[in-house]
């Protein structure tokens, strides 16, 4: 009996042990609330600053060259237009995607020129990196193939070239500066297209091409 | 206990295969473009217009209209030859004109006036003005500019023509702009009888340079 009294007293005071230590221990906890706003990259141009003609020509060798500007005579024409434009939904900052240069009433030796600025439209510093070349294929226009080529002999390629069929050169095409590197939100880089027509370029003709400069986000 | 290493690179494999998706699907990337479009101009030259022949001689330092003595012994002909349309202006000319004399003789002059036109696009300069003698029967020798004309010799070494041209070298033709030119055609003493004479004169020109 004793024994039944004492085991039940034994229980008792233990399972008042385990509830008086739940009820007891004090608790408490802290949060960490994560909340990421990602900025945006956006590449774009936003003006242009000169488009203007001219004429190529020579002293000495083909490598000693000016171009005469503003063109001794207005024979040819070129037209420069910013298209697509694309607002930047974090920046809110607006750019164009796309230059449209036309030149009419081309001859060789024409030069035309446009300036225009690479803008940062969006909030992550960006880094240009790359710049390609396409031939357009549409009905009516002369295919031409085009390389880049190392025109001052320094190792570095920096002038694309379109060469017909024939293997001669008919458009050379470069950049005043070839800009690569960063370009911080709210900042833009001025730069300049040069399209020359060479002497194989054949009359009534249209030739034409799509140049894509690439960005990525910055690289520290 | 042993351990295969293949599973020990699987894992390492993975992970780094993981990493390089994530790098190349989290690397913003953007692009624009530059699209251009050339369409070329034209540079064609031809002759537009031409006035008769007239043949004229010199009496005492004088010149005048036909023939010595009112006779009619020669007879100029001219014509333009070889039409060309410009595919650009669509405008057409001719790229030949054609003199021919018949019966003449010694001291026979003859004067063509004509014009050619710029039926391109692009302003021309005119570089050059040769003349053969297609058949290589003749040589010439000069500039065919007053007062140095160009002289047909033939094999013999005599001179049995001489001919002058408006120089329209270095001229530049605007688009459209015609530009009168003339030729003369003197037959010398030492043409012979019964002969044939040929030249042809070309008119080399390129794109306008300033």
């Amino acid at each position: 009996m004793n024994k039944k009294i004492m085991a039940t007293f034994a229980i008792l005071m233990f399972a008042l042990t385990i509830a008086g230590f739940a009820y007891a221990h004090w608790y408490d906890e802290i949060k960490i609330n994560g909340e990421v706003q990602m900025g945006s990259l956006t590449f774009g141009f936003t003006s242009i600053v000169l488009c203007e003609d001219g004429k190529m020509d020579y002293w000495n060798n083909v490598f000693d060259y000016y171009v005469i500007k503003p063109e001794p005579k207005p024979v040819g024409e070129v037209t420069c237009e910013l298209d697509e434009p694309y607002t930047d939904p974090h920046s809110d900052k607006r750019v164009f995607k796309k230059l449209w240069i036309t030149i009419t009433n081309a001859y060789p030796e024409y030069v035309a020129q446009c300036t225009y600025t690479l803008d940062n439209g969006g909030t992550i510093p960006l880094d240009v990196y790359m710049y390609c070349i396409w031939p357009v294929t549409d009905a009516g226009i002369e295919p031409l193939n085009y390389y880049w080529v190392d025109s001052d002999g320094d190792g570095v390629v920096d002038c694309m070239v379109g060469h017909n069929a024939a293997g001669e050169a008919v458009i050379n095409i470069w950049y005043e500066p070839l800009f690569w590197g960063q370009i911080d939100p709210c900042n833009s880089v001025e730069q300049t297209v040069i399209i020359h027509i060479k002497e194989p370029a054949l009359p009534c003709h249209t030739y034409a091409f799509e140049l894509v400069i690439h960005a990525s986000q910055w690289d520290p | 206990m042993h351990v295969n290493k293949k599973l020990i690179a699987l894992p390492l494999l993975i992970a780094i295969a993981l990493s390089i998706a994530g790098y190349a699907y989290a690397h913003w990337y953007d692009e624009i473009k530059i699209n251009g479009r050339v369409e070329m101009g034209s540079c064609t030259l031809a002759f537009m217009e031409l006035e008769p022949c007239v043949e004229y001689y010199w009496k005492d330092g004088v010149r005048y209209p036909g023939e010595p003595r009112g006779k009619d012994v020669a007879h100029p002909d001219c014509w333009l030859d070889e039409l060309v349309t410009d595919i650009h202006t669509g405008k057409s000319g001719y790229k030949k004109m054609h003199i021919e004399v018949v019966n003449a003789y010694p001291c026979y002059e003859v004067h063509c006036t004509f014009v050619v036109r710029n039926i391109g696009t692009i302003p021309l300069h005119i570089t050059g003005m040769t003349i053969i003698d297609p058949t290589g029967y003749l040589t010439f020798r000069g500039s065919g500019t007053y007062p140095d004309p160009w002289v047909g010799i033939d094999p013999d070494g005599f001179e049995v023509i001489n001919i002058w041209s408006i120089n329209l070298v270095s001229e530049q033709m605007e688009p459209c702009m015609p530009e009168k030119a003339e030729l003369d055609l003197h037959v010398k003493q030492d043409a012979l009888e019964c002969h044939h004479y040929y030249f042809e004169v070309t008119i080399e020109y390129e794109q306008y340079d300033p």
